[in-house]
Parts: structure tokens; C-alpha cells; sequence
């Protein structure tokens, strides 16, 4: 649930609109800050979003740089490789992080990946609590669960596009009451009448990869016309409708 | 230090695969600018604002009397300087000149100071004693390419608003007077110098006008044409970049000498009506106070 | 009253957050970079590194920037939460773009100190309007007024500083105040006693925040329901860029 109070910095959270499961310690998410001994105060500007099942009280935080977090899948920069790794940037100016040479499927020591100086990799951030740790992080192209790729690795041709973090997000969600709340509608019209493939990193890059030059295009262009002028559902159908007739 | 981010690999060979199916990125054809938007300070003349797609500068002219320099006492003195700092982005830094700042600088003084487009002797005030020190500053606000046709656009829209005091010399001495005692006077143009930039790819084989900022990453060469409004070249730069022959590099001079011209045409426009603005809301203040009478 | 301001928000596409403010005259172009990869010298192991860099209307700068990138970096320190953000470089850049064509100055006849006074508030707002929109994370937000003392007959006049109307100004205030009505900032210049003071301390507070803190609906000014305070004017320009933001989401 979310309330229409827009919080600034400092302000304190009313200790009525906080969940407060007996069982469960309070799990304080993004745009928030713990003061000892109870009190909770925004560290950024937003309204409040809270669930009483999960206990969770966070802050809707579209904006800003992305910051590394365990387990997110990211679009990288291979910008050079030493010793046992690849070095690879994650956004521009902060320091790279390093993804193992044998962190892909199959890879042994003598069969190793060839990544040449930026080239784009699909990769998660494998480093534990990497939000809360504040070091460099390290990534993988293997889920630790099977061994295998599971769509992470290399990503070769097609295009890349900048998306805001918040349409990132969207972008991600995986449950149906989620894409339902995410009200992105454009990918899949497109999808309907043409293939292509992406990947979204949730690092604010979107990888398309229709064969075509022209549908990859318009199906980057599209992505970005509704991040950037924040398009409705019907404005999102309208947009795939001229899309599809043009191409 | 941090590193000025580099285009990927998939990103560059796109574009090229693209450009060689004469289909750019933002739908327009390779001999399109983007959109061109000037605005003007209402309140302080001479400030102005461009934008090109996202690129934006803004330029602003000061004036000071001073004494002109004594080998050249007959002349006033304009000086050009264009400004990126961490504003513009983090990898502009404070202290050192960027190859970017120091281009573009160079480019704006050779091609409007030196061309006679202000000509100096008309800053003189008295030979030998007092002249006109014009000093346009530019500041990038926003870098997506195209840096000098943006940074032309304003500079000259800068001084071709701008007013200097208006001045009387008298037995010797100069008056100045202030701008409630009589109005500003306009500078006078010789003519209105503008830069266009082609960039170069598929080792010299296309030529692109008004990259933005991915595109310029791509490319392997510039060719900055500098033109005026009556179709003179007043400026070409090429600063290394792979090579181009000779009949394509003709080609793409002339290309973008047309585009200068329209620009200008452009810009001449955009002054007239701002200037007429400018008049209405005077002539507007005068009538009032007749009114009062 | 926060009268001749306005403010646009992430204007800029590049930096990670930006915000133009105009106020008194001066207009003030802020971009917020970070949390970046800071320099080995400058790497804090428990916090991040700030820097502030004033850029003046024309060339690089000198004393009076550097000194008053000194003073705002000292007000932004302690409202921007740095634990959270350990080890790296947090950029803040200020471009002055447009100065009032006339100086107002001290009866002492001095200008720049009148200057500094009343640029304060234009880059402590464009800062932390900048800041927001990066989503750096921060402890508070603060309003910052210029004042200036109006010698008067007898009594302590405190006007805006852009609102003497020409009359002698014996001495400029910046003050700035928190959310939570804490006194952040008070610089001044010129002369004056206790009783100029305290006057002072009363309108700034004023000017910033009405009652005291936030969330209070008041009327001012005759409009009811829309503050004039400088802090409800804060909140205004935020809450109207997040609103936009938040487009995709349909009617609510």
C-alpha cells in the first residue's frame, strides 16, 4: 500500500502507518533510515509504500545512479582483462568490477571465454550483500543454483539502450500482480507480430536484438519513448500500433 | 581521474551497419541537424541560450573600456573563450584544459574573431587611448555532440544582441554614457560566421552532419566547415581522423557550407524577431508615459 | 516571502541530478554527480567525499568562490548522509549563469559581501534540489533567506534582500533552517546589536518555515492552503518533479 504523503529527508515515518508484525523484525527498505532506538526517517524524497504480510516499509526511488546490488542482473562493459578476470564497468566513472574468467558455463582453463575490450556482457552481481559492503563487486554468468547460463554470458550484436532505473524495474517483474502494476504493455504488441530478443539490465540498459537493423530500432526507440514521456497503458498500444504499421 | 566512458562494441558496429543502410539512430537523414532552439535573457542583452537536440550553451557577452593595446592603437580587443567543466561532465576537470575545451576555443577564435566578423577597429573609441574590450564567454551546459555549431549559434547570437554604451568624445575625452541616459548601441557584423561539423565513417566512405554524442564516439574523423550567410567558406578544420580523399572531402565541404547557410538565414531571423520584441517593449514603456502626461 | 523564485529540476540529461534556481537576481545551475569513484587521496573509508566547485558567470574564479564553496560545502556536510555512502566522491558543481545588473551595497559601500549574502540561498537550493532528484541520501533539507537590516526610524527593519528599495542597508544575513527547525547557517555582514539580531532570527524563521516544521497548512499571504514559506516552496518544486515522474502510473 502506498500513501500520498510525500516525505522529504528527515522527516519522520508516523508510528501508525508502519506494519508492526510482533514476529517479525521490520524490514526498512530503500529511501529509508533506522534511528535508534525506534524511529524511522526518509533519507530521500517520495511517498511511503509499506506490506503488512512481508513487514516491509520502503520509498519508491526512481532516479539517481545505480547502486550494486546482490543477485541483480546487469548489462556490463568489458574494459580490460588481468590475471584471473575481466575487468568490466557497470556505470561510468565508478570502479569496475571483476568477473572470473571461469565464472561462465563450461568454462575450464583452457577453454576460456575470449571477451575483446567492450564488449557487453549479461551478468549478476555475485558478491554478497554488495549493497551494504560498499566494495567492489564481483560478478557472474553462471546461476549458482544449476551451473548453467540461464540466459547470462555475452551478449553479442544488437543494440544498447539507456532506460531511466525505475523503467528498469518495471521491465523485471517477474510475478503477474507485479507486471500488472508495472503497466508495461509495449514489448509484448511488439512481440506479438515480431521475434527479437532483449535483455534488461536493471543498471538502466536495455539490450535489443532483432535481426534488423530497423525493428531494433524501433523496438529500442519504443522502450525509450515510453520511459521518457512516462506513456499509459492506451498511449503505449497507440505507440505500438504506428510501430508496427511503419516497420 | 575519471575516464570519459567509451562506446561498446556492439554499440559502434551498429551504428555503422546503420549509417551503411543510410538509417541513423534518431531517425533523421545524414544530412540533418537536430532541432535548433535559441532563447534570450529579456532582462540582460547578449545572453543566450542553445539548444541543439541536447546539447545546450550558453553565451554571454562583457563589456569594459579599456586601453588598447600600444601596437595597436587603432584596434579594441574581442576575446572568445569556451568553458567545460565538471558541470558538463565529471571527466572535464578543473585544472586541466580538456583537448575538447581547447578545440573548440580555437576554433571559435580563429573563425569569428579572425575573419573580421567584429571588426576591431570598430571598438575603437579614442586612437591610442580608449577602446572597447568585448569578452564572449561560453559555457556547455550539456554535451551530446555538435559543440561547435551550438557554440557558434550562441556566441554570435550573444553579440549580435548585445549592446555597448553609447559613447561621445568630446575635446579629448571620451563619455560614456549609461543606459538610462542613452541607449545601448548594437554591434556592427560584418558577417555571421557559423560551423557546422561532418563526421567521417567507414574509413572515409560516409559522411554524417551534426553527430550527437554516441555518433561522435563511433566515428573515425570531423571535418568542421565554418560558413557565412552568402555561401563564403570561412573555415575548414580537419584534426587528424582517418583519411578522406580528396573528391569526398569536397563533397562533404560543400554539404555542410549549405547547411551554414541555413542556419544563418536561420538565426538572422530568430534576432529580428527578438529585436522587435525588444522594441515593442520599449516603445510599449515610452507610450505609457505619455499616457501620464 | 519567496517572491521572483523559480526552480526546474533534472533539466539536464547527463548528470545524475541537476536543478537550475533563481532568486534575488542571481540564477544558479547545479549538477550532482555520484556516488563516483573517488580519488585514492581523496577516499574516505567510512563516509563519502564531497567536493563543491562554484563556477562564477565569467571564467574560473577566484577568493570569493573558493571561500564560499568552503562555506557551502560546511552547510551541505552535515544534511547529506555520507556513512551511506562510504568510499566514494559525491560531485557537486554550481554555475552561476546571471547576476542582477545593479549592486546593491552596504553602507559601508561594500558589494561583494552583499553579493555572497545574497547568492546563499540560490546554491544552497540548487544544491539540494540537485541533490534530491540524484537521490543521494540525506538527513534533512534547509531553506536558506537573505535579509537585510534597513536602517530605520528608531526600529529594526528586516526586508529581504532584494527588497530595500534602495534604502541604507546596515548589515546582510544569510540564515538557514532545517526541517526540523534547527539554525544550519547564519553568516552576515555590516553592523549590528542583539536587537537586530533577535529580529532577524525571528523573520528568517519566518521566511523558512511557518510554525516551526513542516505539514502545516496555513494561510499566508490570503491564498489558503499554499504556503509562501521558502520550505513549502521546496517542497512544491520536488513534489511537482516527482508528480512527473510518476505520469506512467494512470489517474490515481
Amino acid at each position: 500500500m502506498a500513501y500520498s504523503d510525500v516525505l522529504l529527508p528527515g522527516d519522520e515515518v508516523p508510528q501508525e502507518q508502519l506494519p508492526s508484525n510482533p514476529k517479525k523484525a521490520l524490514s526498512i527498505g530503500p529511501g529509508l533510515r533506522h534511528i535508534p532506538p525506534s524511529t524511522i526517517s526518509a533519507t530521500s524524497v517520495g511517498a511511503l509504500n509499506v506490506d503488512w504480510r512481508r513487514n516491509a516499509a520502503w520509498m519508491d526511488v526512481n532516479g539517481g545512479r545505480y547502486l550494486p546490488s546482490t543477485n541483480d542482473p546487469i548489462i556490463v562493459r568489458v574494459t580490460g582483462s588481468s590475471g584471473e578476470a575481466f575487468n568490466c564497468q557497470i556505470t561510468p566513472y565508478t570502479s569496475y568490477a571483476a568477473l572470473p574468467h571461469l565464472s561462465f558455463q563450461d568454462a575450464t582453463k583452457k577453454t576460456r571465454p575470449q571477451l575483446a575490450n567492450g564488449a557487453l556482457v549479461y551478468a549478476r552481481i555475485a558478491t554478497p550483500a554488495a549493497h551494504l559492503l560498499h566494495i567492489d563487486p564481483e560478478l557472474t554468468c553462471i546461476d549458482p543454483s544449476t551451473g548453467k547460463s540461464e540466459g547470462l554470458g555475452p551478449l553479442k550484436g544488437g543494440m544498447l539502450f539507456k532506460i531511466s532505473l525505475g523503467m528498469a524495474r518495471r521491465l523485471l517483474m517477474t510475478s503477474k500482480r507485479a507486471k500488472e502494476d508495472a503497466k508495461i504493455i509495449i514489448l509484448d504488441r511488439l512481440g506479438e507480430k515480431w521475434g527479437f530478443e532483449v535483455a534488461v539490465g536493471r543498471n538502466g540498459y536495455l539490450w535489443v536484438d532483432a535481426n534488423d537493423i530497423q525493428r531494433t530500432m524501433a523496438v529500442g526507440r519504443a522502450i525509450t519513448e515510453v520511459d521518457e514521456q512516462g506513456l499509459v497503458v492506451q498511449e503505449q498500444e497507440a505507440l505500438a500500433q504506428k510501430v508496427l504499421k511503419q516497420g | 581521474m575519471p575516464l570519459e566512458p567509451k562506446i561498446s562494441v556492439n554499440e559502434r558496429e551498429f551504428l555503422l551497419d546503420a549509417l551503411r543502410q543510410n538509417l541513423r539512430l534518431s531517425g533523421r537523414k545524414l544530412d540533418a541537424l537536430r532541432p535548433l532552439s535559441i532563447t534570450f535573457d529579456p532582462d540582460d542583452y547578449g545572453v543566450t541560450e542553445v539548444q541543439l537536440g541536447k546539447t545546450r550553451i550558453r553565451a554571454h557577452t562583457q563589456t569594459t573600456i579599456t586601453n588598447p593595446p600600444p601596437s595597436r592603437p587603432f584596434e579594441g580587443t574581442l576575446t572568445i573563450t569556451a568553458e567545460l567543466s565538471p558541470l558538463t561532465a565529471p571527466h572535464f576537470e578543473l585544472a586541466r584544459p580538456s583537448d575538447t575545451e581547447a578545440l573548440l576555443s580555437r576554433l571559435l577564435e580563429k573563425s569569428i574573431r579572425r575573419s573580421g566578423a567584429l571588426p576591431v577597429e570598430s571598438l575603437c573609441l579614442l586612437a591610442g587611448d580608449k577602446c572597447f574590450n568585448l569578452r564572449v564567454t561560453v559555457h556547455v551546459l550539456a554535451h551530446d555532440g555538435g559543440l561547435p555549431t551550438a557554440a557558434f549559434v550562441a556566441v554570435l547570437a550573444s553579440l549580435m544582441t548585445s549592446r555597448v554604451p553609447a559613447t561621445e568624445v568630446r575635446g579629448g575625452e571620451v563619455q560614456v554614457f549609461t543606459a538610462e541616459e542613452r541607449e545601448g548601441v548594437r554591434l556592427q557584423l560584418v558577417h555571421v560566421p557559423i560551423a557546422v561539423g561532418v563526421s567521417v565513417f567507414d574509413g572515409g566512405a560516409i559522411g554524417v552532419v551534426d553527430a550527437d554524442g554516441m555518433e561522435e564516439q563511433a566515428r573515425e574523423g570531423e571535418v568542421v566547415v565554418v560558413g557565412n550567410e552568402v555561401g563564403e567558406i570561412c573555415g575548414v578544420t580537419k584534426w587528424g581522423g582517418v583519411d578522406v580523399g580528396a573528391v569526398e572531402l569536397v563533397g562533404m565541404v560543400e554539404e555542410a557550407r549549405k547547411q551554414c547557410e541555413g542556419v544563418v538565414k536561420w538565426l538572422k531571423g530568430k534576432v529580428e524577431e527578438e529585436e522587435k520584441r525588444r522594441a515593442k517593449r520599449d516603445h510599449a514603456g515610452e507610450r505609457s508615459a505619455e499616457n501620464q502626461r | 516571502m519567496p517572491s521572483h523564485q523559480s526552480a526546474q529540476v533534472n533539466t539536464l540529461p547527463h548528470p545524475d541530478g541537476s536543478a537550475t534556481v533563481s532568486s534575488n537576481g542571481y540564477t544558479v545551475l547545479c549538477t550532482v554527480n555520484g556516488p563516483l569513484e573517488a580519488q585514492r587521496r581523496d577516499e574516505q573509508p567510512l563516509e563519502a567525499f564531497i567536493e563543491v566547485h562554484i563556477r562564477p558567470a565569467n571564467g574560473v574564479g577566484g577568493p570569493p568562490e573558493r571561500s564560499l564553496e568552503s562555506t557551502l560545502l560546511s552547510f551541505l556536510h552535515p544534511i547529506i548522509l555520507t556513512p551511506a555512502l562510504p568510499r566514494s566522491l559525491i560531485q557537486i558543481t554550481l554555475q552561476i549563469l546571471s547576476v542582477p545588473p545593479t549592486a546593491q551595497t552596504l553602507r559601508t559601500g561594500s558589494a561583494a559581501s552583499v553579493a555572497r549574502i545574497a547568492l546563499l540561498p540560490s546554491l544552497a537550493h540548487a544544491a539540494q534540489l540537485a541533490l534530491l532528484a540524484a537521490r543521494i541520501p540525506m538527513r534533512t533539507v534547509a531553506c536558506v533567506a537573505s535579509l537585510a537590516v534597513v536602517e530605520g526610524t528608531g526600529e529594526v527593519g528586516v526586508v529581504g534582500v532584494g527588497e530595500t528599495g534602495g534604502g541604507k542597508v546596515e548589515a546582510v544575513h544569510a540564515v538557514g533552517y532545517s526541517r526540523q527547525g534547527k539554525c544550519l547557517l547564519w553568516e552576515m555582514s555590516g553592523r549590528g546589536d542583539g536587537r537586530g539580531m533577535k529580529a532577524v532570527e525571528g523573520e528568517a524563521r519566518r521566511r523558512c518555515l511557518v510554525e516551526g516544521g513542516k505539514g502545516e497548512d496555513v494561510v499566508m499571504g490570503g491564498v489558503e492552503g499554499r504556503r509562501e514559506d521558502l520550505m513549502g516552496w521546496l517542497e512544491g518544486t520536488i513534489g511537482g518533479w516527482l508528480k512527473g515522474q510518476q505520469r506512467w502510473k494512470g489517474e490515481s
